[in-house]
């Protein structure tokens, strides 16, 4: 064996021991910041998942007697975060909501984010014609309005949740595969991918160990702010009868596109979803945070 | 030191800016004050501005101050007045017209208005051709006057007009084939203005083509041209920006007060709402009805009410069982809490309606069977109809869309559900969007065995409405009803005024007995002014004239 | 370069065909014909069967797409459905007004956002860095029609510091030949109308352009703190450069290449969120305006939605170009 190919053996051993991604918790779970997201995050699973136990109402449970003048009451204790314009309970309907709209930012980013990442790496690690087939598949998506492709989308699926999210993750693809394509261009020229190339490691082990962990950063932040567009996003195509037929469902985007037309009237309509939205956003964000931080191969080490 | 100038010249700037910023503000109202030029918002821009073409609001806003037909409407109403013909008179047969015109009318373009003109405008609609008898194209003259000369689809009816003779310069005799009530009222809809045959023709008002499947006027009569006998005359039109008007000054009649109105679209009501507290607008129209509370409590500002003529109503499809038996379609009237719905979601704008037409229009009576919420009553009229509670049933309700007659149509719904729930019904939601899908299916019979859905009325005539819905089979009704239909056609046909107000009140009682559907709602929408706009009166129909308007004091 | 140039432009050829096809035949796919879409309401069995025929629906679909392609290669957009606009001269109209609002709304976040990103980077995980990201996300998280609300209510109704709606004062009658009222007045030396049209786009460039300045300073802030621990910036502080000159040259320069393309993709997007923009300003009755088809009695919803695919889609295609140049730039 020559020296060559020996170090390579040895940069290939250093790259599958999984080292890198057991590392990367550790360190996750020594950043406050993500510490502070994950408690977010679960605090709203929580309230996903025991939202019968602590709800004190139905999500579809209205009293229209206490909206008979037409204006909804606010915040008080039997309602703390008001009533609604069919007299349901604000706050119950903001823990039901948490189910769906969860899963909503959840799924629907990652059916983005894994086709994109693997339509983005073949694009910018293969290159040639095949980079050029993807990137002029991905301009053609880019160039229909966002909105209009996940009707499409949606209208052929029949409508529904998880139509929806279906539709909003392929429409989130080209955004992700564009983003992690250019990082990987970036990336594919730099001293340590041209050294590992020298030495003989093969590509699928270049592109995972040296290349990805360097380029993902702008993804996994792209990703994270996702989340929140996804939610809204909803609430759009939900307004168009591409959602649940059951209006009563409870979901947080509805519910503040909802109040939309009210905000004169009842205001805390828009505030208490809007603030449950930023909070799991944000929650989202400080994991996304850390794990790139984490990521980071540069940042490694220096804790 | 570089830095230290450069954030010193960044500060700078931020200051001067917010300087100019309230210096210029301050500007803006001064010229406001002494102004006799009105802005005010609807929603979208005009479609184009020939009025025989077009069939929305938005067109008739603005052609309803350059155009006059031969009739109007009295403000505030849905009864005719006259406007370029004086008088009129029909023949006993019921099918001949004569009109006396107006002396010493002009259009803008310093043409004159004459008998020779009317008829112009007559026969240019009659013998409308190729691309002019598109629906799309001729919505209203379809509506009112069926077919054309040459008719060329054989899903065209036979055309309503005969002809039209001139005698002398300012009379004028229009025959029809046939008897028809609403002919008259019909003709004061903005679509049967008077146009100027020259201008018409100069400007190449009937060159049009189907493009890529729509009609399309190819002249530029309809843009930049439209040339009437009305109180405005066209300035111009920058479209998605304004519409301008100014005053004609050799109107035959009063002379508008306001030298100018710029018509502009604001699409979003919440922008309107705001356009008008900054002054950037003096009035709106399609207020939201939740909006008014607020308008109302501001001290510059003020909402006119538009009286109310349109209904909102649910659906009964009679094709599908067991809606087909009477039982169970009073079940349906009696657990729909109407009362609740008008009263939490329309925010003190509607009453409960009990018939198809509102109170306004003649036809109306007290007399019609009423249908007060009851879930108890509901439940044994199911059961007395031999059904097993509760009793399935498919209701629709639109989405993405917001008629006056039905400002959040999901609000109506749930509320309706639930209702019908605690009356032994057990509801499957089901939507579609507006249009076309969800119209479509109400239209083709579809949309489940109950679905929400109204209308609003064109003109003032009964025919407009209880014809319109129940004149003949259809299959968003789904039933035959051969009593009902013969009533609406004898109704139709009749011209003497006492008979047809006797045949519509028998009729409307026939049809709430019968149950086809249950009317819940008439709303009434309003506008949003500052206080300082007076004078200005909302038509039911929609479509208000704006020369009477002024500013004065508060 | 000229060979580059060239070549880009060729591509453009089977993405528009792409769009094009994908386009034609998604509007088609839709549930409901066109020929229910124009007749709405008013549609009866015999009236649509009458239309699909005279309109062509009837026939084959690729028959359909073919005859499409021929009137567009002619430059005949086609007539809007729903409000019978002639598409090409719509897309004058519209066009101009949506691309001033795109470049401020871009100009906004950009030069709002790199700064606000770097900043926050250099200050990581202090109280700038921490606040930025929870106002940043509130720019994601708010939906632009609130944020407009609540822009307007502040500046316009509240301070009446700015207008709240169109693009010039109404009462002006300026004329505007190319349509582009910056360049209009510009050219016309008409200062007042330039600052009249500079605040009408203020609060619009605001709320349009926070998702994008988010965005934008997210991953600026990213790509900072990568390239800051990269072996030549240690390099160059331990050479002792001064610190401006190391976060310029080396730091920043080498950030912007995720924030570049980041911009690209941003810049497509909110063009075509620019469209739909009207919420705050009645350019038009824009598209997800008529999607929601609050109160209007406009023709709503899909009739519009078709109607609207076209020029949507010929507003878009030039957001192609922008890749195209910055995939450019971003080549090795």
């Amino acid at each position: 064996m020559s020296v060559a190919e020996l170090e390579a053996a040895e940069i290939q051993l250093e790259a599958s021991t999984g080292g890198l991604w057991s590392d990367a918790w550790y360190q996750v779970i020594r950043n406050p910041g993500a510490i502070l997201g994950a408690f977010f995050v679960l605090t709203f699973l929580v309230a996903a998942i025991f939202a019968p136990v602590i709800a004190p109402y139905g999500p579809k449970e209205g009293n229209l007697l206490l909206v008979a003048t037409g204006k909804p009451p606010g915040p008080s204790w039997h309602h703390l975060f008001g009533v609604d314009l069919l007299g349901r309970d604000v706050f119950s309907r903001i823990l039901y909501g948490a189910r769906d709209s969860l899963m909503v930012g959840i799924v629907s980013v990652s059916i983005g984010l894994s086709i994109g990442l693997v339509l983005g790496s073949i694009a910018g690690y293969i290159g040639g014609w095949i980079d050029s087939v993807i990137m002029r598949l991905m301009d053609i998506m880019l160039a229909i309005p966002g909105l209009l492709f996940a009707i499409g989308i949606v209208a052929m699926l029949q409508p529904g949740l998880y139509q929806i999210m279906i539709a909003i993750g392929v429409v989130n693809v080209p955004i992700f595969a564009r983003l992690l394509r250019g990082a990987i261009l970036a990336q594919r020229e730099n001293d340590f991918v041209l050294a590992a190339r020298a030495v003989g490691v093969k590509r699928r082990a270049i592109l995972f160990s040296h290349i990805m962990p360097n380029a993902i950063s702008p993804v996994i932040v792209a990703g994270t702010l996702a989340m929140g567009t996804a939610i809204i996003d909803v609430a759009g195509l939900t307004f168009l009868g591409l959602g649940p037929p059951d209006p009563a469902t409870p979901e947080w985007g509805t519910m503040l596109t909802g109040a939309n037309d009210y905000l004169e009237l009842a205001p805390f309509l828009a505030i208490f979803p809007g603030v449950a939205i930023i909070i799991s956003v944000l929650g989202f964000n400080l994991i996304g945070d850390g794990l790139r931080e984490a990521l980071d191969p540069k940042m490694r080490g220096r804790a | 030191m570089r830095g230290k100038g450069v954030r010193l010249g960044l500060l700078f700037g931020v200051c001067a800016l917010a300087l100019t910023l309230s210096g210029s503000v301050g500007a803006r109202t001064n010229h406001a004050a002494a102004n006799t030029t009105l802005v005010f918002a609807g929603a979208a821009d005009p479609t184009y501005l020939d009025p025989a073409l077009v069939s929305d609001g938005e067109s008739f806003r603005v052609t309803e101050q350059i155009f006059e037909g031969l009739v109007g409407i009295k403000p505030g109403t849905t009864s005719i007045r006259p406007a370029l013909a004086t008088s009129w008179k029909v023949a006993p047969d019921g099918k001949t017209y004569v009109f006396s015109l107006r002396h010493n009318v002009k259009f803008h373009d310093g043409t004159k208005f004459n008998a020779k003109a009317v008829c112009a405008n007559f026969n240019r609609w009659y013998n409308f051709s190729g691309p002019f008898q598109d629906a799309s194209a001729t919505y209203y003259y379809q509506a009112i006057f069926g077919g054309f000369h040459h008719n060329e689809s054989n899903t065209l009816s036979p055309p309503l007009y005969k002809s039209c003779a001139a005698n002398g310069t300012y009379k004028v005799t229009i025959r029809t084939n046939r008897r028809n009530g609403p002919f008259l009222p019909a003709l004061s809809l903005s679509a049967f203005a008077i146009q100027s045959p020259a201008a018409m023709a100069k400007y190449g008002a009937n060159q049009g083509e189907l493009r890529s499947g729509t009609f399309y006027p190819t002249g530029s009569y309809a843009f930049s041209h439209p040339t009437g006998t009305g109180p405005f005359k066209f300035g111009s039109w920058t479209v998605g920006q304004r519409i301008v008007l100014d005053r004609f000054s050799g109107y035959w009649g009063k002379k508008a007060k306001l030298s100018r109105v710029i018509i502009r679209p604001i699409a979003n009501n919440e922008a309107r709402l705001q356009a008008l507290r900054t002054g950037e607008i003096n009035g709106y129209d399609l207020v939201a009805p939740q909006d008014i509370g607020s308008i109302n409590g501001d001290s510059k500002l003020k909402t006119l009410n538009r009286p109310p003529f349109n209904v909102a109503y649910v659906t009964i499809n009679q094709a599908h069982s067991p809606f087909d038996k009477l039982a169970v379609r009073q079940a349906v009237a009696y657990g729909l809490d109407r009362a609740s719905v008008v009263r939490s979601f329309y925010f003190g704008r509607a009453v409960v309606a009990q018939e198809f037409l509102p109170p306004q229009i003649f036809g109306w009576t007290n007399k019609v069977p009423k249908y007060p919420y009851n879930p108890n009553k509901s439940k044994q009229l199911l059961q007395s109809a031999g059904l097993s509670l509760p009793v399935k049933v498919d209701f629709w309700y639109p989405t993405g869309v917001s008629r006056p007659y039905m400002p959040n149509p999901a609000l109506n719904f749930q509320a309706f559900s639930d209702s019908l729930e605690k009356s032994g019904f057990k509801v499957t939601p089901h939507t579609a969007p507006w249009r076309p899908d969800y119209v479509k299916h109400v239209n083709d019979g579809t949309a489940g065995d109950l679905n929400l859905i109204g209308w609003t009325g064109d003109y003032g005539d009964p025919d407009n409405f209880v014809g319109v819905f129940f004149g003949n089979y259809s299959p968003q009704f789904g039933f035959h009803n051969d009593a009902i239909f013969n009533i609406l056609k004898r109704a139709q046909e009749e011209v003497n005024y006492k008979k047809r107000v006797k045949l519509y009140q028998q009729a409307n009682i026939m049809i709430m007995k019968f149950l086809p559907a249950v009317p819940y709602a008439h709303s009434r929408p309003a506008l949003a002014f500052q206080k300082t706009v007076k004078g200005y009166v909302p038509n039911p129909t929609g479509t208000d004239y704006f020369f009477p308007v002024y500013f004065g004091g508060q | 370069m000229l060979r580059y140039l060239v070549r880009r432009l060729l591509l453009l050829v089977p993405i528009l065909l792409g769009v094009s096809i994908l386009i034609f035949f998604w509007v088609r796919a839709l549930p409901g014909s066109p020929a229910d879409a124009l007749l709405g309401e008013r549609a009866t069995p015999a009236l649509v069967k009458q239309y699909r025929h005279l309109y062509g629906f009837d026939r084959p679909i690729y028959v359909q797409y073919w005859k499409y392609l021929g009137t567009l290669a002619h430059g005949d957009l086609g007539v809007s459905i729903a409000d019978h606009r002639h598409v090409a001269r719509e897309i004058g109209d519209r066009f101009p007004a949506t691309m001033e609002l795109a470049t401020a709304a871009m100009l906004f976040s950009i030069v709002l956002g790199i700064p606000l990103g770097f900043f926050a980077a250099k200050r990581h995980g202090g109280l700038f860095d921490q606040s930025s990201l929870v106002v940043s996300l509130f720019g994601i998280s708010i939906p632009i029609f609130v944020l407009a609300i609540l822009l307007k209510y502040a500046f316009a109704v509240h301070w009446h510091l700015l207008p709240s709606v169109g693009r010039i004062d109404i009462r002006s009658d300026v004329r505007h030949p190319t349509n582009f009222y910056i360049l209009d007045a510009l050219l016309a030396h008409d200062w007042h109308t330039l600052w009249d049209v500079l605040k009408h786009l203020v609060l619009p460039s605001i709320a349009l352009g926070s998702i994008p300045l988010a965005v934008i300073m997210r991953i600026t802030r990213a790509a900072v703190l990568d390239v800051q621990n990269e072996d030549y910036v240690r390099t160059a502080r331990a050479k002792g450069l001064p610190p401006l000159t190391v976060d310029a040259r080396h730091v920043l320069r080498n950030a912007l290449l995720p924030v570049s393309t980041i911009i690209g993709l941003q810049t497509g997007v909110t063009r075509r969120r620019a469209v739909p923009r009207g919420r705050l300003r009645a350019r038009q009755p824009d598209r997800r305006h008529l999607v929601r088809a609050h109160q209007s009695e406009d023709p709503l919803l899909v009739s519009a939605l078709r109607a609207r695919v076209t020029p949507d889609m010929h507003l878009c295609t030039p957001t192609a170009r922008p890749h195209q140049l910055q995939g450019a730039f971003s080549c090795p």
